[in-house]
């Protein structure tokens, strides 16, 4: 039998694991991926927030509505001929007195390629499951909650509005555009619906599932070396124990337990 | 997209229109713009027969050039062109850099036009332009562009057939006949210069001083 046990209900493991999940330091990510039709360099940050525990037996620890805060910055360019109609001005004529007609030649606009940066920021959520992995490395002992499987991520209501962040972003770049005047909304329509939610969701799922499925929880840390009573004096010596196992496990009686046991002897 | 009002630099909307009175053979070179003054090739001509006598209508012709860019120099389609006395060459086109006309006479330059010769830009956003001319006369005018309604399509129709409209402006004799134009989006206004001692016609926002441009 181990000679120690510690064990944790879900309401205490809630605030463990919150505290543990509100240690762990933003991750950053950037690269560049398929927005719709267009190609996006972005740039990532993302914190995680604690969401609902359950510990379910024999080693799992379910955190259910698990969220991660983030926000981007995404830059791509979008060739306008390639989604606005060709344009050429009329030939235009005017009669100068004493001199006769003259006309200009028909004059046609080569759209450009413009550049678009925006900034983002919303949340998702996600479901995990984490089991729990005990380590000794460097006379540390460490138990962990280890996400299992990859976690698909739930994005919100209000990602469709960030269609409408996108769109605030590209208006100026196009009013800036001789000509596109009278093409504006148009332009700002056509470039939305290419881009859609599932283009933005399909650009932002994989570049935030990895803050999620790599996630490692740390749960609990502690020196297979350790002081139990301190120097009392010259004849009384700290005494020290040595951690020689731990185990860590979700048990279910009444209610259900997140509970490490240990085995130590003298050191 | 280059669209400033500026005779001075000519972009892709814009057009310099020079008549030739007397017959010879009028060289030019196509330079950036306000780069006029270091030109000293001129590779391309207008050659300008008198042919008065064999024309048989009085009407003035009309021969349009294209200018073309290849990023690091300018062309022109046809590099020499012949003309009879009195026809007008319009010079078009250009690429990202905006371009001018610098004629070996001082008379025939689309920098610091003077006579007999036009200039027209078509405007391609709405606002308030307030020109001036940069050689410091007095001559000055404001053009109101406003952006059409273009939430159907047939008013985007109505707005194109109205591209299609011509807005002159003449200016003679130190005076302009409309110091104030209003036109929409996409349209065109053709200055017309009659005789001056050497004009532009520039966006005031784009002159940083008060005083005339150089040379």
């Amino acid at each position: 039998m181990a000679e120690i046990i510690a064990a944790v209900d879900e309401t205490a493991a809630n605030i463990l694991i919150d505290t543990a999940i509100a240690l762990i330091p933003p991750q950053s990510a950037s690269g560049s991926g398929n927005l719709g039709p267009f190609v996006a360099s972005y740039s990532v940050s993302a914190t995680l927030v604690n969401g609902d525990i359950d510990l379910i037996a024999p080693d799992i620890i379910r955190v259910a509505n698990l969220r991660v805060n983030w926000s981007a910055n995404l830059g791509f360019g979008i060739d306008l001929s390639t989604i606005l109609p060709d344009f050429c001005l009329p030939q235009v004529c005017v009669h100068i007195p004493c001199v006769g007609r003259v006309c200009t030649p028909r004059i046609c606009i080569d759209w450009p390629t413009i550049g678009v940066n925006v900034p983002l920021s919303d949340f998702v959520e996600a479901d995990g499951d984490f089991s729990l992995a005990i380590s000794l490395a460097g006379g540390i002992w460490n138990v962990e909650g280890v996400v299992v499987g990859l976690p698909s991520l739930r994005f919100g209501p209000t990602t469709a509005g960030l269609l409408l962040v996108i769109g605030a972003a590209i208006t100026p770049v196009l009013l800036a555009i001789p000509f596109i005047g009278p093409f504006l909304a148009l332009a700002v329509d056509t470039i939305l619906a290419l881009i859609g939610v599932a283009g933005l969701t399909g650009l932002l799922g994989p570049i935030l599932t990895p803050f999620v499925s790599g996630l490692r929880i740390p749960i609990y840390k502690q020196p297979q070396l350790f002081e139990v009573l301190p120097l009392e004096g010259p004849i009384d010596p700290a005494v020290h124990v040595t951690i020689d196992a731990i185990a860590a496990s979700v048990e279910s009686s009444d209610e259900d337990e997140l509970v490490l046991t240990a085995d130590i002897s003298p050191a | 997209m280059y669209n400033a009002l500026d005779s001075r630099a000519l972009g892709r909307a814009d057009c310099y229109a020079q008549r030739f009175m007397r017959p010879g053979d009028y060289r030019y070179a196509i330079v950036p713009g306000h780069a006029q003054a270091i030109s000293s090739d001129y590779p391309f001509v207008v050659h300008v027969k008198d042919q008065a006598a064999e024309r048989k209508s009085a009407e003035m012709a009309q021969h349009n050039l294209r200018v073309s860019s290849d990023g690091k120099r300018f062309s022109v389609a046809p590099a020499t062109v012949t003309i009879a006395v009195g026809d007008m060459v319009v010079w078009n086109g250009g690429g990202d850099i905006p371009f001018a006309v610098a004629g070996e006479q001082d008379f025939f330059n689309s920098h610091r036009m003077v006579n007999e010769c036009g200039f027209s830009h078509a405007f391609g956003m709405a606002g308030d332009y307030h020109w001036r001319d940069a050689f410091g006369s007095k001559l000055a005018g404001v053009v109101h562009v406003r952006d059409p309604d273009c939430t159907s399509d047939q008013q985007r129709k109505k707005w194109r057939e109205t591209l299609a409209e011509g807005n002159l402006v003449m200016i003679a004799d130190g005076k302009v006949d409309r110091t104030e134009v209003e036109i929409m989006t996409g349209q065109t206004i053709f200055f017309a210069i009659v005789k001056t001692p050497g004009i532009s016609i520039t966006d005031s926002r784009l002159l940083t001083h008060r005083g005339g441009a150089a040379c």
